[in-house]
Order: structure tokens, then C-alpha cells, then sequence
């Protein structure tokens, strides 16, 4: 790349970030403080007509797949493989991560699948294609961010070529899964928490952030052939956060984001922070004493309603923060379109959409829609077993402690509308939740974006569980992908990483995609 | 600390009283209004935008001290009842007071002294069954104020002349007063915001205003007319007559609640109150984006239309609700907004009774809802609500709550948690409310609530309060319901004030109004005190 024409990107790029938060703070500002919750709200307009579905007549059968699995199995092998068994026709290597969920092989201590090195390995994580310095100027994030587990190979170069002659697209693969230590200045892009604590994710509000997310893919789709991207943002803000309305078993989690960035930003939002902050600091004094007086005798849910009446500011920052996420989506969405206005972006929504209305509320798929060409949810049924379970008891523990575990299941099948899911809680990490899941959630999507965007649900292939807990079979895979498609899903992508899958268990994609002559 | 400094001015003030009803007391009275204003404007302004709930445990220290040094209920446990004048007029001041002693150990009267509705005033709502006493027809009643009007009081009202007709000259306070203190018993009046517009000129200069505009049928809180009003009411009666304290009645809910239906009645639609000019400018001041607010609570509205008269959408109700207050958190902002501001106005009516009379007790009567909704019983916090107080009766009318909570799970059901079928939404409140074990949905209109209710709520309220002002639950003692629905039994009184007691009650009101208890059910208060030991 010569000199000239990196100048003239360069300043395209500032020029654009510029444009976009311009564009995003007037969408924001403009019409209220916080958000706009209306459909037609033409964010699309800003970047340019939307692209059409590059895959036309053919249904989208992705596959994401990590780098080592490549280097381990080969490209062309891997790529026969997911052809042959699954009738992929869209790629998507994972091009940047730090997490197991993505990166390297099988999890340590799980049964390692029917193909590839039968060995566990370790992972550093970091970029998994070549880092052009040029694209990262005005990024304080640079220095180690290329991985060094796997030498030179390029998940990109190395994949595309091979890819295309088969007729598979390639769409990248990143996700939020950082590792600070790794990560030279990663503390001057961080979150921080509520009490001030530097956390270990980056801030939506940072420019440093902004600047970072957006060489990445502009670095990846003008030094590559890419037809898409897909970007993995698996954490939410911090009401959920605090309440624990989530599948972990962390006892504590960062209640984020508090940094300058964001109260700057709240406080020309008009958002009281200082309120914010008070109020983010009362509830986790009263997730951290459940039996103290008011909880006592008020009850869980009396009490906690009471907190948020006294502060709706918790509310606000919680709004603030998923509208920030919905942000860097449009950033993204726009650095990727200017590079390439044909290329389609695209966003994996995290497992929980399906298990926490709480989540589900804040992530409006209509509103999403706007700045996507497909969206991806991502109703895993089989580790949704031992996942909702974890989920229930984390929420009956805070939320929801004026019932049992048991009752705050019953709830929550109503709620999300699961009816047909009859498992009890003990049953449920053995039992998994049914491929009826699968098209609820698909169906939900496709009705919330009311044709604006394709939905392509993720399939659960060999997501890890316990070993007493559910595991993937083959029949379930096949249920799954026909539920998908009997809801009127135009594709799926198959879940979560090839390394971690079984190929009998791959197979069953195929044999489903027969049955309907997909 | 904003109680004890209006507490050492309305001390003050009462040199300035006892001097003159005239012009030095107007003087004094704006001096108050102001102050009280200045100090709620900055206990809210000045820790927190919307509300002081950092300050509670400090002030809950010095009323737990005030309410030592008060000695409030004395030795005697404290026994009340709620009465209209009417039941003076029709049966004689003395045979009534001799039938409440006999029957009911009654040693405080709380005579009606204002209200425009049927809850308090008049005889037996017309339909329902006569009581056991008492003229044996059903009257009309006018309503307004069942004490004489002193009018140098309301120079500065907007609203002047409420002297209730129906009655004649019969004054309440005056002419029952004396004849209660003469048998020990203590008078405190009690009145109530239920107004006739139609009957009040100028009652628009202090109504509320609905989120589209139009002109509500209650006043705003935040009006200083409204204030103005009730401030003369006070002053008047307290002036005029050796009152031993006061109750109110504030039998509404903030927005939010009102948009969802989270109550027991069955209109179809609701008042979405208040956005006049006051609370608009209020909102604005404590940095509430009011256009917002306003936005909010239309989508809102918009959303219990949509979701009452269409098919449940994909995201079912508590998602898209949910998601509908994160987009919009002024709606909570909203509804905390007015809580606060009805707050104020206890803070306002308590502090100028205590200019008046620094001995004489202040009380809040807590609308029945509090026992049923969780996000009544959110808003009315207990523990502040003591702040300004010498007393709190909450109200768990077990008896009629049965058709009342099947109602308002009907209410709920049909909002909020249309995700759930009716009989799981009971169940999720029995729960929430802590009320197992209380009847099922098809049972609960005949078979009413147990007595356990009444003492859960008493505990519930003794717990929050935490020693400050004590608690005097209302016992419900035939209460309107249907015919076909849940009656009050003498076994009912009884049980309802054991249990009253037995969670450390020290005392209750009878309620609603003599004029439609019978005395038989009246005598099951008084044989529940006699097994208790209560004179």
C-alpha cells in the first residue's frame, strides 16, 4: 500500500467515525435522550441502500470455525468436510478472539470430538489473520495483538481462495473476548465499574474503543476478498448485570460501564449519573443482603421495585449502555459498508435472548435490524438445559426470592412463552429444552423484524455441557435445523465452533437439509 | 432533619395564633406554606433528584425520639372508629357514642369532617342492606366540609365555601367534641380527597390534569391552590376546636399504576394524572426530561390499549412492557415524581397541624391497595411515610378484599401479566405479597381473605416502621361487597382484631363507617378486646 492512498483512507476513516457518532449522537439526541425505539428510524439510510441477500435462492448454511482447526485438519480438508457433511455454504473463521468459546480446540477436560488432533491445546488468542499497521493510527490498540499460536497462518488469505472455488462465502467471525494481560494499553480502552475498578472489556463510549473495533474491520475487509462479517458482542448492561440475570455461576460480576466516557456522555444525555451510580450502588447493596429488614418484610420483588422507583436512573444507565452496544453495531456496520457496500454484516445474539426476558427486552431485534443485513440469535437447546437451570437459580436468588427455583421456572416458560417445555428444574440440565425452542425464538425474530432482515438462528452442535448433563445427539441436531426452517428461518449458522463438534453430530445438518432439499 | 425544622416553626408560630385569628396568623401561615415548600424542595433538590431515601435511617433516628417523647397512645390500646355525621344526626351524638363504647370499647372517634364520597359520609350506600341501626332508608348526600366554615381561614383559597348542606347546622366537631371528651375519648377528625368538581366553584384552579389534558376529578399535588386549600381546612378545624389529631384519606395512586390498571375497580379507562403546569415545571426543575415523561406514559397508554384489545405479541407482555420502561425510564421518574409529591403533602398537612397544636396526632390512612398490589406497596414506603407521622393505619379489609383482589388480579392479569392465566397471576401475588394459603381465584370473591391478611400486613408495616409511629391497621367491619360476595361475620371483627393484636398492633381502626356496620359485627370487635383485655 503506498503513501498516498493511506493518507486518503486515513482520513475517510476519521472523517467517517466522525460522521457516525455525529450521526448516531444526533439519532439519539434529536429525537429524545436515551434511544428511539421506532422501527422506521432510517439509521440504514446514513450508510447507503441496504445490500441485497448475497445468497439469493440458496438457503445460508454457516459454519464457524477457529483457526486451529484448519491448521490442524487442513483448509481443504475442513472445508470438504463442511460441504460434505453439512452442505455449508458460508464460512466464518473466527479472525479475532481471546476465548475458548471460539478459539483453538475442544475445552479442556471435555471429550474430544470425532476429528482433528486428539489433544487439547492452549490458546493465547488475539488476531488470527495478518495485522496491517497502516489501518491502526489512530488505535491505541496495536503492539501483540496478532495471535502466535498458530505461526503465520491466516485465517482470511489463507481460507478465502480455497472457500471460493468451492462456492462457500466467507464471512469473518470477531467477538468481545479480550484478554487485558495480553493486550498492551487494553486499560486505556477498558470499562470501568461502578466503584471505579478498571474492568476487563472495552467501553462502547471510548474512542479508543471505536477507534480499535474499526481498524480491525477495516483492516480486515481491504486486505481481504470477505463477503461478510459477524460480530459477537456476549455481554449486557449493568441492571442485568447487577441482578445476576444471567447463566454464570460468578458471585460477583463488574456492574459497568462508569468510566468518563460514558458519564460525559450520560450527563449530556441528561441522565442525573451521580443518581446513576447511587442508584447502582443500592442495588448491589441489595443483591448482596437478601435477608436484610426491608427484604425481610417487604419481600424481594416489593423492595426491588421500590429501589427503582427511588432511582430510574438505574433504568436509564441500563438503556444508556444497550443503546451504546447498539452503537458500535451501527460503527461497525458502516466501517464495513464503506469498504464494501456489498458485504453483509451481520450480528450473533447471545444465548441468553432466549432464556432472560430481562435481556430480551433490551435487545429489540427491530431496532437492531436496522444496522444489519442478518441477525443471528442464538436459541441453543441442548446446553439450554443446564443454562436456564443456572439461570433460574442465579434470578430466584435475587430477583425473584419470593419464590421457589421451581416456581421461578414455571414463571419464566410463561413469560418466554415456552409452553410444551415441561421439564423440572432437576430434570432440566439432563433433558435440554426441545427443538420447539429452536423455532419459538426463530419465529419471535422473524416477527420482530417483519422482513426488514434475514434470521439466521444459531444451531447448538456440541455446545459443552457437565458430562451428566445433556449432550448433543444427532437427532437433535436434525430436529433443530428442521425447526429452524419449518419457522421460515432463510438460513442457520452452525454453533459454536467446528473443533468442539461431533461429525456425526454435523451429519445430522445434512440429513435435515436433505428432507427439506435445502 | 427537615421535620424537626418544621416542627421548631410551626412552635413558633403558635405564639403568633393564640394572639389572633386574623391577619398576623395569614402572615404566618404564608411564612409556613413557604418554608414547608423551601425545605421539600430541598430535601429533594439537595441529596437526590427524585427522592431522600439516604436521609431515612438518619430521620428515622430522631422520629423514633419524637415518638417516645410524645407518648402518643398513652397506656391504652388505641381504638377507633371512623364515623359520619350522619349517623350523629340520625341516632343522637350520645346514643352513639354509648353504643361505640358498649359495643367496642371505642376510645378515639374519627368523625368525617370533609369529604364529597360515599366511603365515609351518608348512610348505607343505596342497593346493599340496611344495618341493625340507624334510620332504616337510604339518603343523598351533597358532601363538603360537616364542620363550620370559618372563612377568614380561606383568603387566601381558591376554593371557599364547602359547608355541607345536607345536615343542616349540625357541626361535627363542635357539637360531638364535647360530649366525646366528656366519656375520655379522643376526637380525630378525618377527611378525605374525595371532591364533587361539580359542586366546588372554582375547582379547576386546583385539579389535576391528565397526561391528554383534560381536567381530572381530584386536586394536584403540586398546585399551590391545592395547598392552600387543604392548609386552610387544618388550620380551621384545629383552631376551632380542641382536636386530639387528624386522619387522611389519599386514596389514589401515582401514573404509572393508573395506566396499568394496578387497582381493584373496573372501568375501562383510567386518568393518567398529573401533568398540569406545576408538575411539569416541578418535573423540570428536578431535571426530569418532561417531554419525555409525557412521551412515555403516551406509548405506555398505548401499549394497555394494545395489549387489552389484541392478540398477546410475539415478545408476550412483561417483555415488551419491560422493554417500554428501559426506553423510557421517566415513566418510573414520573410515578416516583408523584408519590413524592403526595409525600409532601403529608409533610405539609402535618406540619400545620403541629403549628396549630404540637400535641395534637397526625395519620395517614393507606388505601386498602397497599395489601394487594406490589407496585402500590412499592410506592407507599412505610418507613418514610413515618417521617411525617404520628400514626399509620394501613388498611386490610379482609372481608371485602376477596371480590376487591379478584378484581384486581383481573385488572393486572389483562396488562402486566398477560402471560400468564388469571389463577397463576393470584398465585404469583399470594406470593410476592407473602399470602399463602389464602382461597383460590374462583373461591376468593365469596370466601374473602383470612385474618392471617390482616395480621401479615400489620407485621409487614411494624417491620418497616421499625418502632417510629405505631401501627393502627383498619379492620374491615361490613365494608361493601355484592350479595353474592364475601359478608362480613361477627366471627370475621373478631379474628381480623385478634390478629391485629397478636402481631403487635397497638391498636385499630374500625372502618369504614359506622352508618354501615351492624352492630353485631361491631360487637365482634368488642368481644376480640374483651378476650384481649383491651379497655
Amino acid at each position: 500500500m503506498d503513501e498516498l492512498p493511506r493518507i486518503n483512507k486515513e482520513t475517510s476513516r476519521r472523517n467517517f467515525i466522525k460522521a457516525a457518532s455525529m450521526s448516531s449522537a444526533a439519532a439519539l439526541v434529536g429525537r429524545r435522550s436515551f434511544a428511539d425505539p421506532s422501527p422506521d428510524l432510517p439509521v440504514t439510510a446514513a450508510f447507503g441502500e441496504p445490500t441485497p441477500d448475497m445468497t439469493s435462492n440458496k438457503n445460508f448454511i454457516a459454519m464457524q470455525i477457529s483457526a486451529q482447526s484448519f491448521v490442524d485438519e487442513g483448509v481443504d480438508k475442513c472445508l470438504d468436510t463442511l460441504q460434505q457433511k453439512a452442505g455449508v455454504n458460508v464460512v466464518m473463521p473466527v479472525v479475532f478472539s481471546y476465548g475458548w468459546e471460539l478459539d483453538g480446540r475442544q475445552v479442556h477436560g471435555r471429550p474430544l470430538p470425532d476429528h482433528g488432533v486428539q489433544a487439547y491445546d492452549e490458546i493465547h488468542g488475539g488476531s488470527y489473520t495478518k495485522v496491517h499497521q497502516e489501518f491502526y493510527a489512530d488505535s491505541p490498540i496495536l503492539q501483540g495483538l496478532r495471535a502466535p499460536d498458530l505461526g503465520d497462518f491466516d485465517a482470511l488469505a489463507d481460507v478465502i481462495p480455497k472457500a471460493k472455488q468451492r462456492g462457500i462465502q466467507t464471512y469473518a467471525l470477531f467477538a468481545e473476548d479480550y484478554n487485558p494481560a495480553f493486550i498492551p494499553n487494553f486499560e486505556k480502552i477498558a470499562e470501568v465499574d461502578v466503584y471505579g475498578k478498571t474492568g476487563r472489556n472495552s467501553c462502547h463510549n471510548n474512542p479508543g474503543t471505536r477507534s480499535f473495533l474499526v481498524s480491525l474491520v477495516q483492516d480486515w475487509f481491504t486486505s481481504n476478498d470477505l463477503d461478510g462479517m459477524m460480530w459477537e458482542s456476549e455481554r449486557q448492561g449493568p441492571l442485568n448485570t447487577a441482578l445476576k440475570a444471567n447463566f454464570g455461576n460468578a458471585p460477583r460480576t463488574s456492574i459497568c460501564c462508569f468510566c468518563s466516557h460514558c458519564m460525559q456522555k450520560g450527563r449530556e444525555q441528561g441522565i442525573n449519573v451521580d443518581r446513576a451510580r447511587a442508584g447502582y450502588m443500592a442495588l448491589d447493596r441489595w443483591v448482596d443482603q437478601p435477608s436484610s429488614q426491608s427484604r425481610e418484610s417487604d419481600g424481594s420483588f416489593v423492595s426491588l421495585w421500590r429501589l427503582l422507583l427511588e432511582y430510574p436512573e438505574i433504568l436509564a444507565w441500563e438503556s444508556f449502555w444497550f443503546h451504546s452496544q447498539e452503537e458500535i453495531y451501527g460503527l461497525l456496520y458502516g466501517t464495513a459498508k464503506e469498504v464494501n457496500p456489498r458485504a453483509r454484516v451481520g450480528w450473533h445474539i447471545m444465548h441468553l435472548v432466549a432464556l432472560s426476558p430481562f435481556y430480551r427486552a433490551d435487545q429489540n431485534y427491530a431496532r437492531l435490524a436496522k444496522t444489519a443485513d442478518f441477525l443471528k440469535p442464538s436459541p441453543y437447546n441442548n446446553c439450554g438445559g443446564p443454562r436456564f437451570a443456572q439461570y433460574i437459580r442465579n434470578v430466584q436468588s435475587t430477583i425473584f426470592r419470593d419464590f421457589s427455583p421451581q416456581e421461578v421456572l414455571a414463571m419464566h416458560y410463561r413469560i418466554m412463552g415456552f409452553e410444551g417445555e415441561e421439564a423440572s428444574l432437576d430434570k432440566l440440565p439432563m433433558t435440554g429444552l426441545s427443538a420447539n425452542y429452536v423455532s419459538r425464538e426463530t419465529r419471535r425474530a422473524i416477527s420482530a423484524v417483519q422482513g426488514a432482515v434475514p434470521i439466521y438462528p444459531g444451531i447448538d452442535i456440541d455446545l459443552p455441557t457437565a458430562a451428566n448433563e445433556k449432550q448433543t445427539e444427532p437427532a437433535d441436531v436434525k430436529a433443530e435445523v428442521l425447526a429452524a426452517f419449518k419457522a421460515e428461518a432463510t438460513g442457520v449458522v452452525l454453533s459454536r465452533k467446528y473443533s468442539e463438534m461431533k461429525l456425526t453430530n454435523l451429519a445430522a445438518v445434512g440429513e435435515a437439509l436433505r428432507e427439506i432439499g435445502a | 432533619m427537615r421535620i424537626e425544622q418544621s416542627q421548631s416553626t410551626c412552635i413558633e408560630g403558635k405564639k403568633e395564633m393564640d394572639n389572633s385569628v386574623g391577619s398576623s396568623n395569614e402572615t404566618s401561615r404564608r411564612k409556613f406554606l413557604k418554608e414547608v415548600s423551601m425545605t421539600s424542595a430541598l430535601a429533594l433538590a439537595g441529596g437526590t433528584a427524585f427522592a431522600r431515601a439516604s436521609s431515612e435511617r438518619q430521620l428515622s433516628n430522631q422520629s423514633g425520639q419524637s415518638s417516645a417523647a410524645q407518648n402518643r397512645t398513652e397506656s391504652k390500646k388505641f381504638v377507633a372508629i371512623q364515623i359520619g355525621a350522619r349517623s350523629f344526626v340520625d341516632e343522637g351524638v350520645d346514643k352513639c357514642l354509648d353504643t361505640l363504647q358498649e359495643k367496642a370499647s371505642v376510645n378515639v372517634l374519627m368523625p368525617t369532617v370533609f369529604t364529597y364520597g360515599r366511603g365515609l359520609a351518608g348512610r348505607q350506600i343505596p342497593g346493599l342492606p340496611l344495618p341493625d341501626h340507624g334510620v332504616q332508608t337510604y339518603d343523598e348526600i351533597h358532601g363538603g366540609s360537616y364542620t363550620k366554615i370559618h372563612p377568614e381561614f380561606y383568603r387566601n383559597s381558591v376554593i371557599q365555601d364547602v359547608r355541607a348542606p345536607e345536615l343542616g347546622d349540625f357541626d361535627i366537631l363542635a357539637d360531638v367534641t364535647p360530649k366525646a371528651k366528656a366519656r375520655g375519648m379522643k376526637v380525630y377528625c378525618l377527611f378525605e380527597e374525595a371532591y364533587n368538581p361539580r359542586l366546588m366553584p372554582n375547582f379547576e384552579k386546583v385539579a389535576e390534569v391528565d397526561l391528554y389534558g383534560k381536567i381530572g376529578r381530584s386536586t394536584c399535588f403540586n398546585n399551590p391552590n391545592a395547598r392552600s386549600f387543604l392548609t386552610s381546612l387544618v388550620q380551621d378545624w384545629f383552631t376551632n376546636n380542641d382536636l386530639d389529631g387528624m386522619m387522611w384519606e389519599s386514596e389514589r395512586q401515582g401514573p404509572l399504576n393508573m395506566a396499568l390498571k394496578a387497582d381493584f375497580s373496573s372501568g375501562a379507562r383510567r386518568s393518567i394524572c398529573c401533568f398540569c403546569k406545576h408538575c411539569l415545571r416541578k418535573g423540570h426543575e428536578l431535571g426530569i426530561n418532561i417531554e419525555r415523561a409525557r412521551t412515555g406514559y403516551v406509548e405506555l397508554d398505548r401499549w394497555v390499549i394494545q395489549v387489552t384489545t389484541q392478540p398477546l405479541p410475539s415478545d408476550g407482555s412483561f417483555v415488551t412492557l419491560w422493554r417500554l420502561l428501559l426506553e423510557y425510564p421517566e415513566i418510573l421518574a414520573w410515578e416516583n415524581l408523584w408519590f413524592h409529591s403526595q409525600e409532601e403533602m403529608y409533610g405539609l398537612i402535618y406540619g400545620t397541624v403541629k403549628e396549630v397544636n404540637p400535641r395534637a396526632q397526625v395519620g395517614w390512612h393507606i388505601m386498602h391497595l397497599v395489601t394487594m398490589s406490589p407496585f402500590y406497596q412499592a410506592d407507599q414506603n412505610y418507613a418514610r411515610l413515618a417521617h411525617v407521622s404520628d400514626y399509620i393505619k394501613p388498611s386490610p379489609y379482609n372481608n371485602c378484599a376477596g371480590p376487591r383482589l379478584a378484581q384486581y388480579v383481573k385488572n393486572v392479569q389483562s396488562t402486566i401479566f398477560r402471560d400468564f392465566t388469571p389463577d397463576e397471576v393470584l398465585e404469583l401475588h399470594y406470593k410476592i405479597l407473602h399470602l399463602e394459603g389464602e382461597p383460590g381465584l374462583d373461591k376468593l370473591p365469596t370466601a374473602g381473605l383470612s385474618a392471617n391478611y390482616v395480621g401479615r400486613e400489620t407485621e409487614r408495616a411494624l417491620a418497616d416502621v421499625h418502632g417510629a409511629v405505631p401501627i393502627y391497621p383498619g379492620i374491615d367491619i361490613d365494608i361493601p361487597t355484592a350479595l353474592n360476595e364475601k359478608r362480613t361475620q361477627p366471627s370475621d371483627v373478631k379474628a381480623a382484631v385478634l390478629a391485629a393484636f397478636k402481631a403487635g398492633a397497638p391498636g385499630v381502626v374500625l372502618s369504614r363507617k359506622y352508618a354501615e356496620m351492624r352492630l353485631t359485627n361491631l360487637a365482634g370487635a368488642g368481644e376480640a378486646l374483651r378476650e384481649l383485655d383491651v379497655r
